[in-house]
């Protein structure tokens, strides 16, 4: 065997410095990840450009169809999650399996609460609808709000005629719209951006669960650990995303 | 030699490999030639649209063509040309020679490797699906919205306005083609920054490497654009988001068309260079060759290859100029855009200033090099005027456009390409290519191509603008448009000596030695065809022409069997599973065509891809008892 | 050496001859852009000039050190080369150089996009709108409609409210102005001067789909009072149409005063010179065979949805014909 690894050709590295000596797997998956910078950044890109025109076509606005509270119990979990995953790469490095495996059901187990979390936001937006509310100011200027159904129902026009100019008229549009993809501005790019998002971290679950199970079988040693690691930096890549998204769509 | 107790390996060259080889190879060098064989004939295909482009534009008021077939033929020929010849052909190319200059064994991720190809290869068939069912693309290989997108329209609207499914076979075809694209550019970047052999610091690295490094991170930065774009395009004609609908039912939900030619272009200028800049690197290889005469200025054409990938991410919107963007936009991105030309220029400069008091062997590669310096100086000329705004607009969307980027992708792309093919045939089959039918390959190609594309500079200075399938005859067109037609004959002419060369010169060719054309990089130390494992023996790199430098202190000779067997066993296995992946890949998006029922088809798909990754997974990830059991297991069998 | 000269002569002689019918030949063309007729299309093709100048001088120096090198230094001419790597100072030269002629090249560029960019006082406004594929002419100060024709007070400034109905389309009249996309959603504009009567041929730039080679119009500059006349006769009502054109006024009107609602406004159609955007000449044969089968004309246009072959009968195609080719507004 030592005989073989003095033959050992590939991969071989002639430079020096810390990234040239880092595993192939590993610059692989740093330059994937670059790539998904950017998929990402088209992808909240369109949502940015499209809010202000969203508003102005008499679309929803995020702040008010979305449950902000919900969705920060869903932030903590996956930045939780991200705490858990450095536990467990910490565990295999200390030469733990118990808790390299413990940590990493963990990790996927809250990534798999995060997806649930998601799928009872989108549900949630899915039966709510939403109206069209056209308020005419003196001077001629159009403004259109999208209001939802039942907070009109509730409140009625109240707030809104105590924030129009006195003067104006305001006109309610009867059709009633669900928050889905097709009816607005913000559902599409929404719906689309946290989907894609969403899909990442559900690709990630997958992921987590497959190196999981190879651990179990004892895939993994504190001095070959790489396939737990570029997971990892792949699961922290989609915390990050997250970490974006959250402040640019519901806290923004 | 028939007394030794090892059989040297044979090394698999086109000629050798048996079918099963094909479908299971993880060696770069067969990939590579994958590569080169599917894209050359996808690059035939592509030219026999042109062919029918050119025809039909012979005379005016002709009728050849219909008009919805004249659409698809420019969609296809566009998108063939810079998807499945050009790109690929650069990648096969680069997927050869790239490990071989480096002096390593193969790339760093074999299996990544041929899934990628497997990909482009499905990609490419998915595309030409649409063809043979009579739905090929028609809205251009930009796809520019709202033209291309359905929503507020029902499907059989959609469908009855010529918006048939041929762009869904767009936009999928093209999203498989991406992930190829993408899986290419890692394992480049990786096997790039990785594995180059002791001593070739980046400062010794052949500028070819160079190039496909630039190259690997414009795709890498770049195809998150186009599909993120298509992601949304396919949104707004499948769920009916609206991305980029305006079409006009609904006023209230539409999003904007502009935001389509952002995105569309910031990916399409740097793909410009994506496509450019290796033959930018064959040409600063093949003239040091053939001038026997090291690169004038190594340092400006390797750091102008960076500063172009740098720059080429700021100038997308010149490709807008005429949507309104106003002067202050248009006169940012007119400023990137010319800037762009001076490190373009100073290639040019380094290249005529290596040739400048060497000793000029005129082969056929060297003859298409020279060409490709002499046109692509007239696509770049050309390309700063189109880069005036102002004088954009009269050019824009003109045939002086067409004959502007055909300079810069034919005559300099593939001129290159083929300028590579005739330097490098050698190397792949041990064979040289015919240097008598090279030579009318040359000529033909040079005059063909100028009486094709430089009159198109004219027709759109007279007004002509692209994509009409007919034109008036007062329009005062008609004989330029009948020179190009002829020229472009002429082309076809060039390209079918060339293919004729390329099977000639398999068979009969005459035999080469390891470095035929006394090449200095370190490609030419190894024989020809290479080895499997490429090299025995590492020298260490001293410097940039080591071959020169060293002389046949580099040459690796097989001589001590038990070594090369040691050499084949380290070698990745052969796989069936990547091609398994790729093609579930495929076949998941017929069914997200089809919808309905076809439905199932994806889940077939999803299935088989699942399959796929599994085998992929448990190849790679067998632990070491495992391995042990499945040997014993064998063992068991074959007794 | 002397072979190399006078292959350099050969080469200049190429590149001259090759040049020579842009510069002699082209003018005559209808839309060829070295022809300007109005102001800002001369700016342009002003600076144009300066970018051809550029262009062949640079091309010659480039192309002349390219061959003469090539042949100076052929193998059997000069069979040991010279070892050299590079040379800082020649390359920073030679950076320098493409540089400067590239700032003067785009300090012109931004002076002339100033010139053409700055809209005039008092501008007349024309509305051009494309649809699939025609355009359709408004003028808002008018009140008044038409289509395929663009008619236009010669002399004075023209701004042109660009708008799409549906896809992307680009506004073109090589010899009056550069082309301005339309799109849907969006107003651009362009403006410019004819400062000589006359008939400018336009077509649409941009793919916008099936039939994008026919979406052909003209521009019409006429004197003022020409033009004045022009637009009083296009307000008079239309001559009454028959009994078989009320297939027609589902999509089209014959009254200029009357916005168009799916198809061209035909109140001047008599004095069209095409047919569908350019498809046909306008003649009685030519409209006869429109109206019995468009498809067969311009396959994908959207009359040929309601108008089949056998939907009018050809007593009320000729009736049709006689009637569109009485709408003449001079």
């Amino acid at each position: 065997m030592s005989e073989h690894a003095t033959h050992q050709r590939i991969p071989r590295s002639v430079a020096t410095g810390s990234f040239l000596e880092q595993d192939s797997r590993k610059t692989a998956m740093w330059a994937f990840i670059g790539s998904e910078t950017l998929f990402f950044g088209s992808l909240l890109a369109a949502y940015l450009v499209y809010k202000p025109r969203n508003l102005a076509l008499g679309g929803p606005h995020p702040h008010e169809v979305l449950d902000i509270n919900f969705t920060a119990v869903l932030a903590a979990i996956l930045l939780a999650s991200s705490v858990t995953m450095v536990l467990s790469i910490a565990g295999i490095r200390a030469n733990s399996q118990k808790r390299f495996l413990g940590w990493l059901l963990a990790t996927a187990l809250l990534g798999l609460c995060f997806i649930g979390g998601q799928v009872i936001e989108f549900a949630t937006l899915f039966n709510e609808t939403f109206q069209t509310v056209t308020i005419t100011h003196p001077d001629g200027t159009i403004e259109k709000r999208g209001v939802l159904s039942h907070e009109l129902e509730h409140d009625g026009l109240h707030a809104i005629e105590a924030a129009a100019p006195a003067g104006s008229q305001i006109e309610v549009d009867e059709t009633k719209r669900p928050i889905t993809l097709d009816t607005s501005l913000f559902g599409t790019t929404f719906f689309v951006l946290t989907g894609f998002h969403g899909t990442h971290v559900a690709i990630g679950v997958i992921w987590l669960l497959s190196v999981f199970v190879r651990g179990l079988r004892g895939g993994f040693s504190p001095i070959n650990y790489v396939g737990v690691e570029i997971a990892g930096l792949y699961w922290h890549f989609v915390d990050l995303v997250w970490v974006v998204l959250f402040t640019v769509i519901y806290l923004i | 030699m028939a007394t030794t107790a090892v059989v040297l390996p044979k090394p698999a060259t086109p000629t050798t490999a048996g079918w099963r080889t094909w479908l299971t190879t993880v060696d770069h060098k067969l990939i590579g030639i994958q590569y080169l064989v599917t894209s050359i004939i996808f690059f035939i295909v592509g030219g026999l649209e042109a062919l029918l482009i050119r025809a039909q534009l012979g005379a005016p008021n002709n009728t050849l063509v219909s008009a919805d077939l004249y659409n698809q033929l420019f969609t296809m020929h566009g998108t063939t040309m810079v998807f499945l010849a050009i790109m690929p052909l650069n990648t096969g190319l680069a997927n050869y020679i790239v490990p071989l200059m480096i002096g390593a064994e193969d790339m760093a991720f074999p299996r990544l490797n041929a899934f990628g190809y497997w990909l482009f290869l499905f990609g490419g068939l998915f595309l030409y699906l649409s063809f043979f069912l009579g739905v090929a693309p028609n809205g251009g290989w930009f796809a520019y919205a709202p033209l291309n997108t359905c929503a507020d329209r029902t499907l059989t609207e959609c469908v009855s306005a010529g918006l048939g499914r041929g762009m869904d076979y767009w936009g999928l075809g093209l999203l498989i083609l991406g992930i190829s694209s993408l899986a290419g550019a890692i394992n480049f970047i990786v096997t790039i920054v990785k594995m180059r052999a002791p001593g070739m610091t980046f400062n010794r690295m052949p500028l070819f490497v160079w190039a496909t490094l630039v190259t690997s991170f414009l795709l890498l930065f770049a195809l998150p654009a186009i599909t993120v774009a298509i992601i949304m395009l396919m949104f707004d004609r499948i769920a009916g988001t609206h991305f980029f609908s305006s079409w006009g039912l609904n006023p209230q939900l539409y999003g904007d068309p502009l935001l389509w030619q952002h995105l569309f272009w910031f990916f399409g200028h740097p793909e410009v260079y994506i496509m450019i800049l290796p033959p930018f690197g064959i040409i600063s290889e093949i003239l040091p060759t053939y001038s026997r005469k090291p690169i004038f200025g190594y340092a400006f054409i390797a750091y102008s290859s960076v500063a172009i990938g740098f720059l080429g991410f700021t100038v997308w919107a010149h490709h807008m100029f005429a949507v309104g963007m106003g002067p202050l936009a248009n006169a940012a991105f007119a400023t990137t855009t010319m800037l762009i030309g001076v490190p373009t220029g100073v290639k040019i400069f380094n290249w005529i200033a290596t040739i400048w008091r060497g000793s000029v062997r005129f082969t056929t590669a060297m003859l298409f090099a020279i060409l490709f310096i002499a046109m692509f100086i007239i696509g770049g000329i050309s390309g700063v005027m189109l880069g005036s705004p102002p004088y954009d607009l009269q050019l824009t969307d003109t045939y002086f456009v067409v004959a502007h980027f055909h300079y810069v992708l034919f005559g300099g792309a593939m001129l290159g390409i083929f300028a590579a093919f005739y330097h490098w045939f050698p190397k792949m089959t041990g064979r040289i290519m015919s240097e008598r039918l090279g030579k009318w390959h040359f000529w033909i190609t040079a005059i063909g191509f100028n009486l094709t594309f430089l009159p198109m500079h004219l027709l759109g200075v007279l007004g002509m603008p692209r994509r009409i399938y007919t034109f008036d005859s007062e329009m005062g067109w008609n004989t330029w448009n009948l020179v190009q037609t002829i020229g472009s004959f002429l082309i076809a002419l060039g390209v079918l000596i060339f293919a004729w060369n390329l099977l000639v010169s398999l068979r009969r060719g005459e035999r080469a030695d390891a470095n035929p054309w006394d090449g200095g990089t370190l490609e030419w130390a190894t024989a020809s065809p290479p080895p499997p494992y490429n090299f025995l023996k590492h020298p260490v790199i001293k410097s940039r022409y080591p071959v020169w430098d060293m002389g046949s202190k580099v040459e690796t000779t097989p001589d001590d069997p038990a070594e090369v067997e040691r050499a084949l066993a380290h070698l990745p296995a052969p796989t069936i599973y990547p091609l398994i992946l790729a093609a579930g890949l495929t076949v998941m998006m017929i069914g997200i065509i089809y919808r309905g029922p076809w439905l199932a088809v994806t889940a077939l798909g999803l299935i088989v891809s699942i399959a796929g990754m599994y085998g992929w997974i448990r190849q790679i990830s067998i632990l070491p008892e495992e391995e042990e059991e499945e040997e014993e297991e064998l063992e068991e069998v074959t007794h | 050496m002397i072979m190399g000269r006078r292959a350099q002569l050969r080469l200049l002689a190429v590149a001259l001859l090759l040049l020579l019918p842009v510069l002699a030949a082209c003018g005559t063309e209808p839309q060829s852009i070295l022809d300007p007729k109005s102001n800002n299309a001369r700016e342009i093709h002003n600076l144009g000039k300066i970018f051809y100048w550029s262009a062949l001088a640079v091309f010659v120096l480039v192309e002349g050190a390219l061959v003469y090198t090539i042949i100076r230094y052929r193998q059997s001419k000069n069979p040991e080369p010279f070892h050299i790597h590079g040379n800082t100072k020649v390359e920073i030269a030679w950076t320098i150089a493409p540089a400067i002629l590239v700032a003067f090249l785009a300090i012109m560029t931004y002076s002339t996009q100033a010139k053409i960019t700055t809209f005039p006082e008092n501008p007349f406004v024309v509305r051009a709108i494309g649809h699939q594929w025609w355009w359709e002419f408004e003028y808002p100060e008018l009140g008044i409609s038409t289509a395929g024709d663009m008619y236009i007070p010669a002399g004075r400034d023209i701004k042109v409210e660009l708008q799409s109905k549906d896809v992307v389309h680009s506004f073109w009249v090589p010899k009056l102005m550069g082309k301005t996309d339309t799109l849907p959603g969006l107003t651009n504009y362009l403006w410019f001067n004819a400062e000589e009567p006359g008939e400018y041929y336009g077509q649409c730039a941009e793919f916008c789909g099936e039939q994008h080679a026919l979406m052909r119009f003209k521009v019409i500059a006429r004197p003022q009072a020409e033009f004045d006349a022009w637009a009083a006769a296009m307000k008079e009502p239309p001559p009454a149409p028959p009994q078989s054109a009320g297939l027609c006024l589902g999509c089209h009107t014959f009254d200029a005063t009357k916005p168009s609602t799916v198809g061209p406004n035909l109140r001047n159609f008599g004095s069209r010179a095409w047919i569908a955007a350019g498809a046909l000449e306008n003649t009685p044969e030519h409209l006869a065979a429109w109206l019995h089968n468009p498809e067969a004309v311009k396959p994908g246009n959207l009359m040929s949805t309601v108008v089949k072959p056998g939907v009018l009968t050809d007593a009320q195609i000729q009736e049709l014909v006689t009637y569109l080719e009485r709408l003449k507004v001079e």
